[in-house]
């Protein structure tokens, strides 16, 4: 946290207007993330299912060794799978955990799209309403001479401890069944 | 060379009976009705073989015979004759007056055939 | 009567002079002879007046039997006359008679001969030119039956030549045009195997353009690890950033033409794909109709020779029927001759009818010697041994069993 912390002030201390998302794809509507949060893109697969885990829990994979767990964002978005598509792929960011560190989390999209430099002054509000997803997920929104593109707010669309209790509940429910 | 033989009959159907049986064996043939008529037919021209009825108006066979026999032309040709008579009388006068063979009539084809085949140089 | 006419004659004295004349003769020889005569004289002298008064008694006699007979003989004379004319008018009536009857049977009989000589001569001319007619009609049909013999000949021939050479040339022609058929067919093939090896290099062509497709993608992916990087590396990784960058648009270059090439494949490969369906459809049909067209020219030609063997068969049966028939013409030509006796017993008949006839024309009684005469005649003239037979009454045989020949 410390370590971004700093990389963030020190970009934003270069170019204090600029600031780079990756932009991606998800159930037909653009998304950007800011690129510190994103470590690597890693092609879709090798995804070992966890059974009786929420929807958007696709499983997890094995990053050099490392055991990450993988959500779905279009289920996370609007509750609905993505369907496996060419250019679906993982994107691994780090988030925030409640324990004071990052941890590394996988979230599979429709398609990467490219690394963009956005001024601040291009960012507007987020509507209030009438947008497909929790307004609370959208941090901002860029128009680009296209497309709009909805700016995730991380600590809400990734937030690990939503996510956790989430999955406890689906637990808790699938226990209940058997 | 197609041999001729001359046929004397006063008979039409005779002279064309004949004719039909030797022309279909190649031979060439002249009809005569009588003996006068024949004599004038033979006029010169190489004849191998005479067959004559002996029963005709104006010159029957026997003098016809008689004449031919005097011809130095056709002294040697052969003279056959070809009648309903076969009394021995007249027989006996053909073959006095030279005559190589008789036939009666009427005629297998045949038969024909086989005396101008046997007389027939 | 001899006698009695005689004496009537005036002859009658003598006979008592005689009588006396021949005694005293006698007597006179007897007398020269024997030198003895008187006394016989006186014997005779005496015996002489005795027969003088016989002879007068007799003459009288006689003249009582000559007037009686005289008288008798007159009535006899006439009587006589009387018969001989009666005898004379029974001869000149006979005569009469017959003269009206040989006129009255002389004309009938005569005319009717007449007629029947005419018809006779009707008949045998009738006849004659019957045959004459029938036998030119039989030598037209000998001779067309010839001429048909002749053509069946020909048509026999060339078909034998023909059938087997024609069999083989259509097996041949046959084949060079399958054959034909197949080379075409083949430059066909090879255009199908070419459009095939096509469709083949599209497809591997579109694999390695997939693979093309894959390395550029991961290009892609590794562009933007890279941009990440660097954009976490701050302002040391501008730089890099913006070649990663650049390197993320070459490789989406990379991806659009790879793209492109794909789709122009996929472009190519559907066309080529259908025009290889097409030539394989058009291939397998045109086998079909290369079969088909065999399997039908093949049974064409099979026809053709059955009907060709058949136009010869029947060509050959038509030949030998002819053949047949004209046997039979010329064997039925053979019967004319029938004309030439028909002819010549007609004229014989005819010969002896107008004999007759003349014999009637002369208005003389007919008589057995001349009869007989004609009838000898006739039967002189006979040139046919059945002729004579049936003359004489022999049973007259008809089927003639003699075609002799007799070399001399």
């Amino acid at each position: 946290m410390q370590l971004s912390q700093t990389i963030l002030t020190q970009q934003s201390a270069i170019s204090p207007s600029f600031k780079q998302y990756l932009t991606f794809n998800t159930g037909g509507e653009c998304y950007a993330l800011g690129i510190l949060l994103v470590k690597e893109i890693i092609e879709f697969g090798g995804i070992t299912k966890i059974p009786l885990m929420p929807t958007f829990v696709r499983g997890v994979i094995n990053l050099r060794g490392a055991v990450v767990p993988v959500i779905d964002l279009s289920a996370r978005l609007y509750g609905k799978c993505v369907d496996e598509g060419k250019r679906t792929c993982i994107v691994i960011v780090e988030v925030p955990n409640n324990a004071d560190g990052m941890t590394e989390l996988g979230v599979v999209v429709d398609g990467v799209n490219e690394v963009l430099e956005l001024n601040s002054a291009e960012l507007t509000a987020p509507p209030q309403f009438g947008s497909k997803i929790r307004t609370d997920f959208i941090e901002a929104m860029a128009r680009l001479s296209d497309r709009l593109l909805m700016i995730l707010a991380p600590e809400k669309v990734l937030s690990v401890e939503e996510m956790a209790s989430l999955v406890a509940v689906t637990e808790h429910v699938n226990s209940q069944e058997h | 060379m197609n041999k001729t033989i001359l046929i004397v009959d006063d008979s039409a159907s005779i002279r064309q009976v004949s004719k039909l049986v030797l022309t279909g064996k190649g031979f060439e043939v002249i009809t005569a009705e009588d003996g006068q008529d024949a004599l004038a037919k033979l006029d010169g021209k190489k004849i191998h073989l005479i067959i004559s009825d002996l029963n005709m108006p104006k010159m029957d066979g026997l003098s016809l015979l008689r004449k031919v026999k005097e011809l130095p032309a056709y002294k040697f040709t052969p003279f056959v004759m070809l009648t309903t008579e076969s009394g021995e009388n007249f027989m006996a006068q053909g073959k006095a007056a030279g005559a190589k063979a008789w036939m009666v009539k009427p005629f297998q084809p045949d038969n024909l055939l086989n005396v101008v085949q046997k007389l027939v140089p | 009567m001899n006698s009695v006419k005689l004496i009537a004659s005036g002859n009658a004295n003598s006979t008592s002079e005689w009588l006396i004349i021949t005694f005293i003769q006698s007597s006179l020889r007897y007398l020269h002879r024997y030198g003895v005569a008187l006394p016989y004289l006186l014997l005779g002298l005496t015996f002489g007046s005795v027969l003088a008064a016989f002879w007068c008694i007799w003459s009288m006699l006689i003249a009582g039997v000559l007037l009686v007979a005289w008288g008798l003989e007159r009535q006899l004379y006439a009587e006589l006359q009387h018969v001989k004319q009666a005898y004379l008018q029974q001869i000149s009536v006979h005569e009469h008679l017959q003269h009206q009857l040989a006129q009255q049977s002389d004309t009938g009989l005569a005319e009717l001969i007449s007629t029947l000589c005419q018809q006779i001569e009707l008949a045998r001319s009738d006849a004659n030119n019957a045959v004459t007619g029938l036998t030119a009609d039989f030598q037209f049909i000998y001779d067309a039956l010839d001429h048909s013999i002749h053509l069946a000949n020909n048509a026999s021939a060339q078909f034998g030549q023909n059938d087997a050479g024609f069999a083989k040339d259509s097996k041949v022609e046959l084949a060079n045009v399958i054959k034909a058929l197949n080379a075409a067919l083949a430059s066909k093939s090879e255009l199908v195997q070419s459009v095939n090896y096509v469709s083949e290099t599209a497809t591997e062509l579109m694999t390695q353009t997939a693979s093309i497709q894959k390395i550029s993608k991961e290009i892609n992916l590794l562009s933007l690890n890279a941009s990440i990087e660097a954009a976490r590396a701050g302002a040391a990784g501008r730089g890099f950033a913006v070649v990663a960058e650049r390197v993320r648009e070459l490789s989406d270059i990379t991806a659009d033409a790879a793209n492109l090439i794909i789709q122009r494949m996929h472009t190519l490969m559907s066309a080529v794909g259908a025009s290889s369906t097409k030539l394989s459809a058009s291939q397998q049909q045109d086998q079909h109709i290369l079969i088909d067209a065999e399997q039908k020219i093949s049974a064409v030609l099979e026809q053709m020779n059955s009907v060709n063997q058949q136009l010869s068969e029947n060509v050959q049966a038509l030949e030998q029927n002819a053949g047949t028939v004209q046997q039979k013409v010329a064997t039925a030509l053979m019967q004319f001759q029938f004309q030439d006796r028909v002819s010549q017993k007609l004229g014989h008949t005819a010969d002896a009818l107008g004999q007759i006839q003349q014999l009637l024309d002369s208005e003389q009684p007919l008589n057995t010697l001349q009869i007989t005469a004609i009838s000898e005649q006739l039967y002189a003239s006979y040139t046919m041994k059945e002729e004579r037979d049936s003359h004489q009454g022999a049973a007259s045989n008809t089927t003639h069993v003699e075609n002799e020949i007799t070399f001399f």
